[in-house]
């Protein structure tokens, strides 16, 4: 449909440019004022059409001066009158054509129809002087459709309509013209022949033109049969509306006057009361005639209008005093009856008028602050108004119209000329399902606000009407303004400017202290940095992690989850670098933004994605880059894998050696400052000293907590400082995971020391003990399970080493080369290779109560080779005490003097029993815990776990044994195993 | 461009013109065909016709009042 065509057309109309050229305007005045028409030639003829040159000409000596006034006074009054004219172009006068424009060619003919028994009675001389107009009305019609064909196929104009819309206005059919004659008796003539018509005008049908094809309606208006279909109406009979119309007239029930309804129904429009139709408000809860007896709804109660109405159990919902329907109050009986069509067609007007208060409410409300507030409403209260502006317009156009028919339809209601109801109804069409629309937001926005609402709107633009679709569109351009400011201001700016936790972004309520604090890198973190710095190293972490939260219900709906991230991502990563890396790095990066600012729209969403991209491409490199370059981080992290995870050898040896006497004490007896000075010998005596000295000076010694009768062996650590913004990928939970991983390789390193120590005293002094007999057995003994006990540790730290860390390393490495994603890809990937390398070196099983199984047994293993070394250690002291005993009885022998020994050969031999029994035990239970293990790493779910079963029993030795175990002591292995 | 083309433009405003012409006549307008061209070439270009019937009419008005005032004068 397209209605209100003219009334802002007016606007754009050309001025005249050029002095030589007359511009249309004085053409026109010229044409239609032929007396004020500039003479022809300059100073000869002086027009004879001009009154007051005849004077001047019978005067031949003065008439040049006389000339000169004349056309002087003649050039001010063109002038006078161009300005009239302009003025009146320029103003907006109400239109005076339908608000449809394709009903033109209609209107005219039915004035053309009319216009015979009109003209025919007042001016023959008048049309018998044109020489053409003598012609019937349907004659005329029939002569107007020719021409008006013909128009229509021409190309040559833009648009006929316009000249139909002129020439109609100015034509003297025109009702409206007439009142506005030169002719004195005009008014009085219309009451004349209005009052003297000897034939009715055909009673054509009220239409709606628009809705019905034009092709349709031609035989019936445009040939002189036009009459011929109302005759036969005639005579077959009235409709039942006209039956009751007959009986109400016979009841002496005059129809009520249509344009004190249709005056009152503008009224309603606008959501003022009328005189006789008013709005029904919610009655009180114990007068709501609906809650008592539903069915009380007589004439003039009161419409129950939507939802409220239909579900009378929901009422509680609305407020008293709600807008509900509408109440007819006129006085039926004296002033005439409304019928119940008209009833309905009221009602569904004066929704409308409705909706119209609802939305005006909500602007109101809004604009005294007593909603929440924010820029998204605001935007909205902006949108409705300028829409409601429209409204009124459309309004007042339609008062126009009803003014100009007023006079017509006073007689005729039934014409079809002017403002009806019905027409009414048709020409808000439009303009209801805004307003319905409106009404709508206006509901969501009273619920929701910021980004939700604007994905609320944006629900509405799959709407299947493409004309709510569009007007949709509209609202949200308008509605998401300030929406795409702040994500402006946040993607390119880093920056959350949001008064009123509109967007999507918000800053974390937990940490608003951080907000501004900007986070300056600690300066000592040196050996002194001490305990106590662990406050303030997290704070990074915190802020990259914590600082703003993704408030997923504030996401608008044209922004997929994925994107909104991304999003969030980019202004986090600005945010960052800016308050926490550093001024400088912040002007490069905002440097390279530069070019990727753009004006963000919602009509433009693909160049919206586009820019997002980049800000998000460029972001989160500068990020990684400032991470990468200026902090070193990759360098940090090769200094953890080499010192906490035991990666540099020479390190690790020196380390261990310096440190043992004093880790061998009791814990309580250790001092951190013995510890951190053998820490720095150790890094002086080994390749370490050629390390960055700020990776160096972040090593530290510790002394974790211990409980009594802990050795130093236990509560030692070493310790990796590392501060903001660094913390930010190796935050607490990484450094925990690090200490586990240190404490076990440093435990794993430390037996292996021990069990070398062992190793090199039994194989150096075995000259010593070689000829005590009854001992060789034992020996060999020994051997053989230590050699097992050296097989087990190589394998072990081969496969940590060399299996575990390098190989996640390799892909960590592999992953910071592309350099893709954020900074949150970064931690992730991190942590997944920490993750990785804890989970193989410390052997977790995925089942959660059994996690730490092979662990377990792993240490106990450990543990089974320090009691077994210690035992070796006891065995080689007595093979030394007892080759010393058997010396001196081979000196006795020989007459040499000996000391006398205070040990007997009893005790001795009772002190080999033991020693024998705890070599065998020990020796026994590393066997087994050895079969558990591989046993356990064989069915591990992780792969290379599988395969570190493998390596150890490489040849099936140890399920061989477990078989043969099993079948000499069957329970006592089962129920290790099982146990393990 | 043809003066064929040219002519056969012209002949065809001409022809739009007088249809035009015919109509104002139908309607009683009370239009010349002078006029009527210039008040059609206002319309093209986007003059609004309501305000355009409007000044002519307030034309014509004034027009009788110079009629007037030469019937007065002499």
């Amino acid at each position: 449909m397209s209605t209100r065509p003219s009334s802002s057309a007016s606007t754009h109309r050309p001025r005249p440019s050029s002095s030589f050229t007359r511009s249309p305007l004085e053409q026109l005045v010229y044409s239609s004022v032929p007396s004020l028409a500039p003479p022809r030639t300059h100073r000869g003829t002086i027009d004879a059409r001009s009154g007051r040159s005849s004077v001047a000409s019978s005067r031949p000596d003065s008439r040049a001066e006389v000339d000169d006034e004349v056309e002087k006074e003649r050039k001010e009054r063109v002038r006078e009158l161009m300005e009239w004219c302009e003025e009146i172009m320029e103003s907006r006068l109400p239109s005076s054509a339908p608000l449809s424009a394709s009903i033109l060619p209609d209107t005219a003919k039915r004035i053309l129809l009319q216009s015979s028994s009109r003209t025919d009675g007042r001016s023959a001389s008048r049309q018998s002087s044109r020489g053409e107009s003598s012609a019937s009305g349907s004659e005329r019609a029939m002569k107007f459709n020719g021409i008006w064909n013909k128009l229509e196929k021409g190309r040559l104009l833009s648009s006929p309509l316009p000249h139909l819309q002129f020439l109609l206005s100015l034509s003297e059919f025109n009702p409206n013209n007439i009142p506005s004659k030169p002719i004195p008796s005009s008014a009085s003539s219309v009451t004349g022949t209005s009052s003297s018509r000897s034939m009715p005008p055909p009673p054509q049908p009220s239409t709606f033109p628009s809705t019905q094809p034009r092709s349709s309606r031609q035989p019936l208006t445009g040939t002189a049969s036009a009459n011929i279909p109302s005759l036969d109406f005639d005579v077959k009979g009235k409709s039942k509306a006209d039956v009751l119309k007959a009986w109400r007239t016979s009841k002496s029930q005059k129809p009520f006057p249509p344009q004190l309804l249709l005056r009152d129904t503008l009224y309603l429009l606008q959501g003022i009361d009328g005189r006789y139709v008013r709005f029904a408000l919610r009655p009180p809860r114990e007068q709501n005639p609906y809650l008592t007896e539903k069915g009380r709804a007589g004439e003039g109660v009161g419409f129950p209008l939507g939802k409220d109405g239909a579900v009378p159990s929901l009422e509680d919902e609305g407020e008293e005093g709600e807008t509900v329907g509408i109440e007819i109050v006129a006085d039926q009986n004296k002033d005439g009856y409304i019928s119940k069509p008209t009833q309905i067609i009221l009602m569904q007007l004066s929704e409308m008028g409705m909706l119209y208060r609802q939305v005006t409410d909500f602007i109101n409300t809004r604009q005294a602050g007593e909603g929440k507030g924010g820029m998204t409403e605001q935007s909205l209260c902006h949108f409705l108004h300028h829409e409601l502006s429209e409204y009124h317009r459309l309004l007042a156009v339609l008062e126009s119209q009803m003014n100009q028919s007023t006079p017509a339809d006073a007689e005729q209601p039934a014409e079809g000329a002017g403002l009806t109801l019905m027409r009414l109804g048709l020409w808000t069409e439009e303009m209801r399902l805004k307003l319905k629309q409106m009404n709508l937001v206006v509901d969501e926005a009273k619920k929701v606000h910021g980004g939700a609402l604007v994905s609320k709107i944006h629900k509405h633009t799959n709407h299947g009407d493409p004309l709510i679709r569009r007007f949709t569109d509209q609202i949200l351009e308008e509605v998401s303004k300030p929406f795409f400011a702040t994500l402006q201001r946040w993607i390119f700016s880093g920056d959350l400017h949001d008064p009123f936790n509109e967007f999507f972004v918000q800053l974390n309520p937990e940490t608003v202290s951080l907000r501004d604090g900007r986070i300056s890198p600690a300066g000592d973190v040196g050996f002194e940095g001490g305990m106590d710095s662990g406050g303030g190293t997290d704070e990074a972490h915190k802020v990259w992690e914590k600082k703003y939260v993704f408030v997923k219900s504030m996401v608008p709906g044209f922004v997929s989850e994925d994107f909104g991230k991304k999003i969030f991502s980019t202004g986090r990563s600005l945010n960052f670098i800016r308050y926490s890396c550093g001024d400088s790095d912040w002007i490069e990066t905002q440097a390279k933004l530069a070019n990727a600012g753009r004006a963000l729209k919602y009509s433009d969403l693909a160049g919206l994605e586009r820019s997002i991209d980049d800000a998000y491409s460029i972001a989160s490199q500068r990020l990684l880059e400032i991470f990468f370059d200026k902090f070193v981080l990759l360098e940090h992290l090769r200094a953890l894998k080499s010192y906490l995870m035991l990666g540099a050898g020479d390190f690790t040896e020196l380390l261990m050696e310096a440190l043992a006497p004093r880790l061998s004490k009791p814990a309580i007896s250790l001092y951190r400052h013995h510890l951190t000075s053998d820490l720095e010998s150790a890094i002086r005596g080994s390749n370490a000293q050629f390390d960055n000295p700020d990776i160096l000076r972040r090593l530290d010694a510790r002394i974790l907590e211990y409980s009594h009768g802990e050795t130093g062996w236990d509560c030692f650590a070493l310790e990796y400082k590392v501060e903001a913004p660094l913390n930010a990928v190796l935050d607490n939970k990484a450094m925990l995971d690090y200490d586990r991983l240190f404490n076990h390789l440093w435990r794993l390193k430390r037996v292996e020391n021990a069990l070398t120590s062992g190793w090199m005293r039994v194989t150096s002094g075995s000259r010593v003990y070689e000829k005590i007999p009854g001992l060789s057995n034992d020996w060999h003994h020994c051997r053989i399970v230590q050699s097992e006990m050296v097989h087990f540790l190589r394998n072990l730290q081969a496969f940590y080493q060399l299996e575990v860390i390098e190989c996640s390393w390799a892909a960590f490495i592999d992953f910071t080369e592309k350099r893709e994603g954020d900074l949150d890809a970064l931690i992730a990937a991190h942590r997944e290779y920490l993750e990785r390398v804890v989970r193989k070196v410390l052997l977790l099983s995925s089942r959660r109560d059994k996690e730490e199984v092979l662990l377990d047994a792993v240490r106990d293993a450990l543990d089974f080779i320090l009691q077994f070394r210690d035992a070796t250690d006891d065995l080689y002291a007595w093979s030394l005490a007892e080759a010393t005993r058997l010396d001196r009885e081979r000196d006795a022998e020989r007459g040499l003097y000996t000391l006398p020994t205070t040990d007997s050969p009893t005790l001795s031999s009772n002190q080999l029993t033991s020693i024998r029994q705890r070599i065998k035990t020990c020796s026994n239970s590393f066997q087994d815990r050895l079969i558990s293990i591989c046993h356990l790493a064989g069915s591990h779910t992780d792969l290379d776990v599988r395969f570190l079963a493998i390596r150890i029993a490489w040849n099936g030795h140890y399920s061989l044994r477990k078989s043969r175990s099993g079948v000499v002591a069957g329970d006592k292995a089962s129920g290790r195993s099982g146990r393990g | 461009m043809s003066s064929a083309q040219d002519e056969a433009r012209i002949q065809n405003a001409r022809e739009t013109i007088d249809s035009l012409h015919d109509l104002s006549q139908l309607l009683q307008t009370g239009l010349d065909k002078n006029t009527l061209s210039i008040c059609v070439g206002m319309i093209e270009q986007g003059a609004n016709p309501d305000t355009l019937a409007a000044v002519i009419k307030e034309l014509r008005r004034e027009k009788e009042l110079l009629k007037a005032q030469k019937a007065d004068q002499p």
